[in-house]
């Protein structure tokens, strides 16, 4: 098993660094060279190296691998993203072969097709643990199955807690039907439910958001497995708030100094908590951490390791979660209609937000509008 | 698509670091939270070794140290510095060094100088069993960075078994001229594996190290024709002046057949090489021998002799060279064109 694992780190060392460089990089050319060596060791002990995916474990020629490290958990996952359940390695498979295998893994596009020493089993492509055909009416109209969405929402919300375990699939769930409903035909506005902010944590506004990041990753061509994430990191953008005072989140007045100090503190606490969490995307703390930072790197919370500029995933969801925020009708401010909503973002304040994702997001609204 | 890079599983994972280091050093972390974080930046760091991330192990580190620093968490900090100064973790580090390291040299070296003295005995380890040449040489390399902070270990290693042990070590000791270094190699250069003497007189005579000249001098004198090819050769490639005598000496000596000629052939070389007008006097003695019997070989010599004129000051060769202009034998006569040619150049 020794050379089972390190079959395994090294060829995920491969992907990772393709992913990273690319195939030709020397940095994976040597990788290459040493998962090729390791798997021809394999080879003197058994002609074929056969690694199954049975449920979310490894089998290798039969033998289940226990205590699985980061890589074979990342391969796990990467198997079952492409929709692998096992892929055989005959003796003789050669340099070019292991390449061309590295380089479809590294890439986030489906459909390989087995090599003559390397052959590949697929699955259909399963988008977490939630399941849909692809053909499947929704039967109701959205208006009504988000109504029922958003009260799923609000349930889960209510089970949260930084003292309880978070229940991940029911909101995986709930980011999946947004994943899949946003690919029929519907107007935006109806999925979208009208805001009742300013009253206790907004659970609204978190799916909202996520919708609307969702309706960003799919114009952008983003895969569904990505989207599942982003919604689901969009989905707990807030939920640093749960750990503020409830009596500064219910203010209705403007805070004072020293509570917008306190309130600044929610993309911190938000991270903290995420960050913790077992199985759940790691674009979640990150987004959670950096949704109040800007597109020009100003904006809060202040870095104090590395100077970062804010990361995709967290610009997609700072555009959803200013249009959120403007269609929310403040009882001291005028609703704005949703062209009015669009213009400000585009002119109010230049640098908040990553102009290119901007237009994007426009453009989508507008599309979605026009259906 | 541009997307795809910037939603990458490693830049998110890299990103993911970064945050969960930024939690780390905020004030509101609570002990138990602390703890989740570095577990799990531990298990993170396996993948940033195999992703030649350093500079983010490095980061790690430093918050690590920075917090243990300020007394926050001591008990955490101190288990997880541990780990990260094992003696497993480290040899890691020097794995993914092999693979990735040609590539982010700068980084490499910015780790390197963390662990400092620390991380010397497991690069040294990793040099010694590395089979690739291109492999070995950047391990040198990097060794080589180390300076005066290598000698220790390297000087302790001079006495392995393993000649290949032995030579890298020399190798690595030829750059660093203190009193230390020269006396621990100068009993390498009678190695009884030759390649272990040759580099060790090499290291020594870059320092013009006198012990190492009067090898050279007792191999030049020697009965083992390998000594002395060996002597000669280190004479010429190192210009060494303090052997002319020897090698006048060596010239002088009476031949006894015509392959006592030729053998005079490489010495006149090196003395070609070393330049010394000294050796003026001797080789116009050889040029103005006659033979009878080996004139061809004695022919041979003297254009060998005019060869390395080109190295003296003219001034001093000028005679020789019109003379040779003279000549009817074609290598003088055409090295004395040269020469002249050169000089008017």
């Amino acid at each position: 098993m020794v050379k089972v694992r390190g079959f395994i780190s090294a060829f995920m060392s491969a992907v990772s660094n393709c992913r990273l460089y690319s195939i030709n990089h020397e940095s994976v050319v040597g990788l290459i060279e040493k998962v090729f060596f390791i798997l021809n060791e394999m080879f003197h002990i058994s002609g074929t190296v056969e690694i199954m995916i049975i449920d979310s474990d490894l089998v290798v020629n039969n033998n289940p691998l226990k205590d699985t490290s980061l890589h074979e958990k990342n391969f796990i996952k990467l198997l079952k993203r492409k929709g692998i359940s096992h892929i055989n390695f005959i003796k003789g498979s050669p340099r070019s072969e292991l390449k061309q295998l590295i380089a479809y893994l590294a890439a986030s596009k489906q459909g390989i097709k087995s090599l003559p020493h390397i052959k590949v089993g697929i699955v259909d492509v399963y988008l977490g643990e939630f399941q849909m055909e692809r053909g499947q009416d929704t039967g109701n109209s959205l208006s009504k199955f988000t109504a029922e969405q958003i009260e799923q929402a609000r349930m889960e919300y209510d089970r949260l807690s930084p003292f309880k375990k978070l229940r991940l699939a029911g909101f995986e769930e709930i980011v999946m039907h947004f994943v899949l409903s946003l690919k029929k035909e519907f107007d935006i506005l109806k999925i979208l439910e009208p805001s009742k902010s300013y009253v206790g944590y907004d659970y609204t506004h978190a799916s909202n958001v996520s919708v609307l990041t969702i309706l960003q990753a799919q114009a952008l061509g983003i895969p569904e497995d990505l989207q599942r994430d982003i919604g689901l990191a969009a989905l707990f953008h807030d939920v640093g708030k749960l750990l503020l005072p409830r009596d500064l989140l219910q203010k209705q007045n403007t805070h004072e100094a020293k509570e917008r100090e306190i309130m600044e503190l929610h993309p911190l606490y938000g991270a903290q908590y995420l960050a913790k969490i077992d199985g759940l995307t790691h674009l979640a703390p990150i987004v959670a951490f950096e949704h109040h930072l800007r597109y020009d790197g100003r904006g809060h919370p202040k870095m104090r390791v590395n100077n970062i500029k804010q990361h995709l995933c967290s610009q997609m969801i700072a555009i959803a979660d200013s249009f959120d925020n403007l269609r929310k009708t403040a009882p001291s401010k005028k609703s704005l209609n949703v062209k009015e909503i669009l213009v400000t973002m585009k002119t109010s304040d230049p640098g908040s937000l990553n102009p290119f994702l901007l237009d994007n997001f426009i453009r989508s609204i507008h599309l979605s509008l026009s259906r | 698509m541009e997307f795809e890079n910037e939603l990458n599983e490693e830049i998110t994972e890299k990103r993911f670091l970064q945050i969960i280091l930024e939690l780390m050093i905020s004030r509101t972390v609570s002990e138990d939270n602390y703890q989740v974080y570095v577990n799990k930046i531990r298990e993170q760091s396996q993948q940033l070794l195999s992703i030649g991330q350093y500079k983010q192990l490095l980061d790690v580190l430093k918050i690590l140290e920075l917090n243990k620093k300020q007394d926050r968490f001591p008990n955490v900090n101190s288990k997880a510095l541990q780990y990260y100064h094992s003696p497993q973790f480290i040899a890691q580090v020097v794995e993914s060094f092999k693979i990735l390291g040609k590539q982010f040299k700068k980084d490499v070296w910015m780790l390197c100088d963390y662990y400092d003295r620390e991380i010397i005995p497991y690069l040294l380890d990793a040099l010694i069993e590395e089979e690739s040449q291109i492999v070995r040489r950047y391990l040198l390399d990097v060794l080589k960075e180390f300076g005066d902070k290598i000698i220790p270990e390297a000087v302790k290693r001079l006495h392995d078994d393993r000649w290949f042990v032995k030579r890298n070590m020399l190798y690595i000791l030829q750059d660093r001229d203190t009193r230390e270094v020269r006396e621990s190699i100068r009993p390498f250069c009678r190695d009884e594996n030759r390649k272990v003497s040759v580099t060790a007189l090499r290291c020594l005579l870059n320092n013009k190290d006198h012990y190492a000249i009067e090898i050279i001098r007792e191999n030049l004198a020697s009965d083992s024709k390998e000594l002395y090819q060996q002597a000669l050769t280190l004479s010429s490639s190192f210009k060494l002046k303090e052997v002319v005598g020897d090698l006048i000496g060596l010239l002088r000596k009476q031949e006894k057949s015509g392959d006592d000629i030729l053998d005079k052939i490489p010495i006149v070389k090196a003395l070609g090489e070393i330049a010394d007008p000294r050796a003026l006097d001797v080789l116009r003695e050889l040029l103005s021998t006659k033979g009878i019997f080996n004139r061809k070989m004695l022919d041979q010599l003297k254009g060998e002799i005019y060869k390395t004129l080109v190295n003296y000051p003219y001034e001093l060769v000028q005679d020789l060279v019109e003379a040779g202009i003279q000549s009817k034998n074609e290598v003088m006569k055409s090295e004395s064109f040269h020469v002249r040619e050169g000089k008017s150049e």
